[in-house]
């Protein structure tokens, strides 16, 4: 089998965190923060280390890594608690985890356009004029009342965004500033402190190489004033019947995961000992390789959209074949890759692709070359049998 | 027992902070200065706002520690 939907979530793990995963479900098999004893404290300690770990690789406080199930539920919570009644700001490459929430929030959404066609100094600059032209055009006081959320970078093709600039004008016009970290946690260097960023959403599942079940919503020191989002159980202030007013309390009601969690302080662990630069740097060269393999293989039969990005997410189509279609030739034939839109019907609206989506290649760390060299063999065949079908 | 200095439960402070996590970070802080911990679940009452955790060290420890904690930020409670 060749795996090439890590954008989806990294297959497979480092073997560290398998053991750590497995290793704590049998040995660390109290409740966190429910009491004292030992196999409550040993649960704990995973936990507490975990918070550790990320609030290191991402410039933030242990207190205010808040443990969710995904990145989802962190930008739901992220966008629904600081929501607090101006409009909701966008990127145009938004996935349907900001898109979905934000639009369940409010109905005063604004798009900045992330200029996917231009590179560069200039697109940063275009994409902050962009920016800017919205804030400037919004009352002072909704501006206040308003948020600001961006992918870091696009689930569907390599385009990053330019995180800590975005950041910058959040601070500067007092604008809370959600980032959704899904595609660039592990892969790209994003500091809370550095970005500016006040809230940033992380799956613990793609590139930090973790275990499903567990995602993160990390907030920045003095940024908390937010609403509850679920309420229950959480170990403290027991008599009040509203949650705690403390991170991470305040947003972790009922049990952790505990053994995910352990896992992915593994995950942390690896991606910090490789370095995220090297990650990218690797993921890079297997896209760029088989981007030049599409292109000198089949010429004007394949389409490469939005290819002056190189990063580990490939975006194509064969030219006039749905993309559903090679998709599922690639699946009989042992080749994971996603088609269709692939939950972003912004970003393939931006692309150009939003009618029948494209075929999405993502790379991990543990993708080889040689895998690159068979699914372009195979490519062959797919196109071969879209021909004759 | 010529030498040894027996703690009596007298001899151990209780230092109640919000959760667990702030028991872990506190428990830290005074780790890196020498002074002995451990985390308990000290018996509040629900007057107080129910279950809750707290540090225990030795009393002689105590104001010291309690220092600490306010220089790092972590919100804390002497309970002799």
């Amino acid at each position: 089998m060749i795996y090439f939907d890590n954008a989806a979530t990294t297959y497979p793990k480092p073997e560290r965190v398998y053991r750590k995963t497995v290793l704590s479900m049998r040995e660390c098999g109290g409740n966190p923060g429910r009491g004292a004893h030992e196999l409550a404290m040993l649960a704990e300690e995973e936990v507490f280390n975990c918070r550790i770990a990320a609030a290191e690789m991402f410039g933030a406080s242990p207190e205010n890594v808040i443990f969710t199930l995904n990145t989802t539920y962190a930008l739901n919570i992220a966008i629904k608690s600081a929501y607090s009644g101006g409009a909701i700001i966008m990127s145009d490459l938004e996935h349907n985890s900001v898109l979905r929430p934000s639009s369940a929030t409010t109905n005063r959404l604004m798009f900045f356009n992330s200029h996917t066609e231009l590179q560069g100094e200039e697109r940063k600059s275009e994409i902050i004029n962009s920016l800017n032209g919205i804030i400037k055009s919004m009352p002072p006081d909704q501006r206040k009342r308003s948020l600001i959320v961006s992918t870091a970078a696009s689930n569907i093709c390599s385009a990053d965004m330019p995180i800590r600039e975005i950041g910058q004008v959040a601070s500067e016009n007092r604008i809370h500033f959600i980032v959704d970290g899904a595609q660039a946690g592990g892969v790209y260097d994003l500091s809370l402190e550095k970005d500016n960023i006040d809230t940033l959403c992380l799956p613990g599942h793609k590139g930090l190489y973790g275990p499903q079940g567990i995602g993160m919503m990390i907030i920045k020191q003095g940024s908390f004033s937010r609403k509850s989002f679920i309420e229950g159980g959480s170990g403290v202030n027991s008599a009040s019947v509203t949650m705690p007013d403390f991170p991470p309390e305040r947003f972790e009601a009922g049990t952790l995961p505990v053994s995910a969690i352990a896992g992915l302080r593994e995950g942390l662990n690896f991606v910090k000992n490789t370095g995220c630069d090297k990650i990218r740097e690797k993921e890079k060269k297997l896209s760029a390789r088989l981007a030049a393999g599409l292109k000198q293989k089949f010429g004007d039969e394949v389409i490469i959209y939005a290819d002056s990005f190189c990063g580990g997410i490939l975006l194509f189509n064969f030219r006039n074949f749905p993309s559903s279609e090679a998709a599922a030739w690639y699946d009989q034939n042992g080749i994971c890759i996603r088609s269709g839109l692939h939950c972003a019907p912004l970003a393939h609206r931006r692309i150009g692709t939003a009618d029948g989506g494209a075929i999405r290649v993502s790379f991990g760390y543990f993708n080889t070359e040689r895998e690159v060299d068979r699914f372009l063999d195979a490519s062959g065949f797919c196109l071969k049998y879209l021909k004759n079908k | 027992m010529k030498g040894i200095k027996v703690m009596k439960a007298t001899d151990i402070c209780t230092i109640s902070v919000n959760s667990v996590t702030y028991a872990m970070i506190a428990q830290g802080i005074l780790k890196n200065a020498q002074i002995k911990s451990r985390i308990t679940r000290p018996n509040i009452s629900a007057s107080h706002g129910g279950c809750a955790y707290g540090i225990e060290v030795y009393c002689s420890d105590s104001e010291y520690a309690m220092q600490l904690l306010e220089a790092a930020g972590v919100k804390a409670r002497l309970t002799r």
